[in-house]
């Protein structure tokens, strides 16, 4: 009878993987391979017919010129984007998770709401905004003009539109944390910046490693909202990998390069988001 | 002493609530001016941005509505987005239970996480052709089952990522507990462990219902034909075809997010009460 | 609890066997095979915002119908910025609409792919401005269809004009000349809308393609049969462009090209340097402003001022195997060539067909660009410009240098020249 009930655990750990497993593979695993294979031709994305060119394609994403840009612009989306938006949700869950009653509630709805708005909407939206209302209060040139602070107010868009996530996900964290810790902790004598960071700070590692992690990756393939906003200009200041990927493919005829950059790419977001994760990771600790 | 340090708290506490209300100001602008700016004419936004509208003028809301065909991409979106995520909490909670009780142990499922983790890097372009090429071939284009499978499919590791995470703050000996006291690993799953799974339940619901609902990219390749059109896209084609006119533009978004916004509040109360319980709990 | 669950998961269920039976309706009849015995069913795809190209579209599928009752077209509006992805993918995914229309660059990529069915001979080519046809050619092979015709100009706000007493300008002098007065009496001289970069092509284009020298400067270009360095002509277009920015607004690149259009339409600017389809986009924002069209000053020399016709995009037909679907778009595509098409289209778009006989004078801003004969005029039916990387490229780090004040014109050749032997390479 033991015997039957240890194997039937066991499938049955393998059975609850099955289904998402299933749908994952027909989305991600099968195009991804598929994908794969357009990187090793010459194909233009027209014609019916292409030919193997090997590793040529990678080779040359080496030697092109044309993607060092990018690369800078997606590497200060990335330090901007993601610094500005965990700092500024872990605040956000820290003041709404203060004893301050109905401002709180309030709070936590209205700071999560433009989370409803679509990419396309929050470009469309504060495109109108620094256009119209920011250069009249400021009375300065639209930023979204200029190469210098293009990619800051493109960030600032993302920041509203994406903090209340972060923000979520923090306060959940923030829940979890007994409140006997802190307690006994005042008892102790520690102040309050003492018990932020040796109770709060480390309860929170799961949380940081979901945050950070996704946020870094998410901002390092930005592309719908600031193709909305800028087509990646003015003058290829706000053009990212992803747009240059877009443009490969759909604008230059280059499918065949479009995807080698992309596995590349693909290939350094892995390799970057795991080591992430893998430091938080080892952070965690378990009750 | 004790008359000061409360004064300190009044204090603390008044600062806090000035702090929350410029927060909640600066937040709330660009919503209050979308709103603004639907209630008015064309000739009075270009007179003032800040303006208030000089009347209660709703032919934005109608203008849009009609030349869009709201109703039909309203119901389109909703049915793309409810079933996928429906089928997104039962893939990825079960799928997260079973990596974060298993991935220090078994090696299948180590890799498992890893490979969900890595696929949250890949940028959508890459997938773009191959998953039009097989939609054609699978005759799925333009079906809103189609596109349920695709959002599904690529929300799943997220969603996993999430459970993961939390499963893994669950104590295990309840599940030991329910199986010394007979129950099979289904039931354990089901009956203890899922409802302990309530307040990251509702994150993740509510997460997806947003990005199911807004998602763009896909919808834009897969769903072309006018009558399976979702919100998204419709409002894209819509900014589109009538060059920045502002007021009906604004008063589409504005509808098109009402549910969802509907929808989050009423969650509200369910996710206050679990991350409630769930602090209480431990 | 486990009976909720049930329920649950049973509605679920449902809903998605609901959805599997309203996908497979939709998805059977989206591909148009078959339908009624005898209709053939074929789709339009196409990216025109403008109000009234829509109409065309609409009025001109009406009559096409009372003609060819047998024939049912399906209009598919793809906004400008993702038809060029969209149009790809369904292509590669053997999804193809039967008509779309490309520019004269891309017809050359599409046609060496096969892609494009030969329009040689379509009777209504004969109704067409022979000049313009060219166009649509590759080695006397006619694929594409060109119905319009684009001014490049100069746009102004005549009422505006008039109020300070300025004339037409036909010099690079009389033109500054113009700004000046202008900004001393708070107009702003040019819209630009440069937020959008292709505002600052259409811009540039206006009077630099007639000036940069013959014909094959573009391909030479291609080809690095010439380099940007030491091309005198190309450096004084730079250098021209650079001195009028500063008439462009205090932010001309945060401007967008609705805004400028709308500055027009209203006094608060003067001009805009862009194409034909200006006129329209200006009037859908004042039905009474009184846009009139003159060519752009490039040199100081008036015989030098010439108004460049560019061909629209020319309407192809996709290659398809179906012989059916393929006469059918043949004729859908012969009856856009026919008069009433031609009249419709100056009625509804305010666009200059190029269908012989039509009658622009309804227009005064089309009879102005009509006015400037072929001795007066630079057009590009026979040109090949650049394809889609070169002229992103080029364009891009014009935008890019034209940032900084004065202009870096030795950078900027270095970087075109640069760029232009690695896409080669």
């Amino acid at each position: 009878m033991k015997r039957r009930k240890i194997s039937s655990t066991k499938t049955a750990f393998y059975v609850f993987a099955i289904p998402g497993l299933c749908f994952f593979a027909f989305a991600v695993l099968i195009p991804l391979i598929m994908g794969i294979n357009i990187s090793f031709t010459d194909w233009n994305g027209i014609s019916t017919d292409y030919n193997y060119v090997g590793f040529d394609n990678f080779i040359t994403v080496f030697t092109d010129k044309r993607i060092r840009q990018p690369i800078l612009n997606s590497l200060l989306f990335a330090v901007l984007g993601c610094a500005g938006n965990n700092i500024l949700a872990l605040s956000l869950a820290l003041f709404v998770n203060q004893k301050i009653g109905k401002l709180g509630n309030v709070a936590r709805v209205v700071f999560f709401i433009p989370v409803c708005f679509s990419q396309i909407l929050t470009a469309f939206l504060w495109k109108f905004i620094y256009r119209e209302v920011i250069t009249q209060i400021f009375d300065i040139n639209n930023p979204l003009g200029t190469t210098t602070w293009v990619i800051p107010a493109i960030v600032v868009m993302g920041l509203w539109n994406t903090v209340g996530i972060n923000m979520l996900i923090y306060l959940s964290g923030l829940k979890n944390v007994p409140v006997d810790l802190y307690e006994a902790a005042t008892v102790d004598g520690a102040t309050g910046w003492q018990r932020f960071r040796k109770i709060t700070l480390p309860m929170l590692m799961p949380s940081f490693n979901v945050c950070v992690t996704l946020t870094l990756t998410s901002w390092l393939r930005e592309f719908g909202m600031t193709l909305s906003a800028t087509q990646g200009g003015p003058g290829g200041a706000s053009r990212t990998i992803s747009i240059y990927i877009f443009e490969n493919l759909y604008k230059f005829n280059k499918a065949g390069y479009g995807q080698a950059v992309s596995m590349l790419f693909v290939v350094f977001l892995v390799l970057i988001g795991t080591s992430v994760s893998s430091f938080f990771r080892k952070r965690e600790v378990e009750l | 002493m004790i008359k000061s340090y409360s004064k300190k708290k009044k204090i603390q506490k008044a600062v806090l609530i000035i702090i929350g209300l410029l927060l909640i100001a600066l937040f709330c602008f660009p919503i209050i001016l979308a709103i603004l700016t639907s209630l008015k004419t064309a000739p009075e936004i270009s007179q003032s941005v800040f303006a208030l509208p000089e009347s209660f003028n709703l032919d934005n809301f109608r203008e849009g509505m009609e030349t869009s065909n709201f109703g039909r991409s309203l119901l389109n979106t909703c049915l793309v987005t409810f079933p996928g995520v429906f089928l997104i909490v039962v893939c990825a909670s079960m799928g997260g239970y079973t990596i974060a009780r298993n991935s220090g142990t078994n090696r299948f499922f180590k890799l498992l996480d890893k490979v969900y983790l890595s696929s949250l890097m890949i940028p959508f372009q890459i997938l773009m052709i191959p998953v039009y090429k097989m939609f054609k071939t699978l005759h799925l284009q333009n079906s809103l089952f189609g596109m349920v499978l695709i959002l599904t499919g690529t929300s799943v590791a997220y969603a996993t990522f999430l459970y993961v995470g939390f499963v893994k703050s669950i104590p295990k000996e309840l599940e030991e507990a329910a199986r010394i006291d007979g129950c099979g690993p289904y039931k354990t799953f089901l009956k203890i462990v899922f409802p302990l799974l309530k307040p990251i339940t509702a994150t993740v619901a509510a997460l997806h219902v947003m990005w199911l609902w807004n998602d763009f990219n896909i919808a834009l390749i897969l769903l072309q034909k006018e009558e399976v059109r979702t919100l998204t896209v419709k409002q894209y084609y819509f900014f589109g075809e009538h060059l920045a006119e502002y007021g009906p533009a604004f008063a589409t978004s504005i509808l098109s997010m009402i549910p969802v916004v509907i929808f989050f509040i009423a969650a509200q109360k369910y996710l206050v009460e679990g991350i409630a319980a769930g602090s209480v709990k431990s | 609890m486990k009976k909720r669950i049930l329920a649950v998961f049973m509605a679920a269920a449902m809903t998605v066997g609901l959805i599997a039976g309203c996908g497979n309706n939709s998805g059977g009849s989206s591909d148009g095979d078959g339908g009624d015995a005898g209709t053939v069913e074929i789709t339009w795809m196409h990216h025109f915002q403008e109000e009234g190209i829509q109409k065309w579209i609409t009025d001109v599928l009406a009559e096409f119908e009372k003609q060819e009752p047998d024939i049912k077209v399906t209009v598919d509006l793809i906004p400008q910025d993702s038809f060029a992805q969209t149009l790809k993918t369904r292509i590669a995914s053997d999804d193809a609409p039967m008509i779309f229309d490309l520019s004269q660059t891309d017809i050359i990529e599409y046609s060496e792919a096969g892609h494009l069915a030969d329009l040689t001979d379509l009777e209504g080519l004969a109704n067409l401005d022979q000049t313009m046809i060219p166009a649509g050619q590759i080695d006397g092979v006619q694929y594409s269809v060109p119905l319009d015709m684009n001014g490049y100009g100069i746009f102004y706000n005549k009422d505006v004009f008039d109020e300070y007493g300025l004339e037409v300008p036909t010099t690079r002098s009389e033109l500054i000349e113009v700004c000046e007065t202008l900004q001393e009496n708070g107009i702003q001289p040019f819209a630009g809308g440069f937020a959008e970069q292709w505002c600052l092509q259409a811009f540039y284009d206006a009077f630099a393609c007639q000036t940069l020298g013959d014909k094959n400067w573009w391909t030479d270009k291609m080809s690095l049969a010439s380099d940007f360095a030491s091309d005198e002509q190309f450096r004084y277009t730079v250098e021209y462009l650079s001195s009028l920015i500063q008439y462009c607004g205090d932010d001309p690149f945060g401007e967008d090209w609705d805004t400028a259009q709308g500055k027009v339409a209203n006094g608060e600017a003067a001009m805009i340097a862009n194409g034909a389809w200006a006129i329209d986009g200006i009037l859908a924002k004042n039905p009474d402003c009184n846009v009139r069209v003159c060519a752009f000053p490039a040199t100081d020399n008036a015989e030098d001022t010439v108004m460049q016709k560019r061909p629209g995009n020319g309407f192809v037909v996709y290659n398809s195997d179906d012989e059916a679907k393929l006469e059918a778009a043949k004729k859908l595509i012969d009856f856009m060539t026919s008069q009433t098409s031609g009249d419709l289209f100056v009625k509804d778009a305010s666009k200059m067909s190029i269908v012989n006989g039509v009658d622009v004078s309804s227009s005064e801003p089309l009879s102005d660009i009509a006015s400037y004969d072929n001795d007066h005029s630079w057009v590009s039916a026979d040109v090949t410009m650049f394809s889609t990387e070169y002229l992103s490229i080029f364009y891009e780090t014009l935008a890019r240098y034209m940032l900084d004040t004065p202009v870096d014109t030795d950078g900027l050749c270095q970087s075109l020249d640069q760029d232009f032997a690695a896409i080669g390479g």
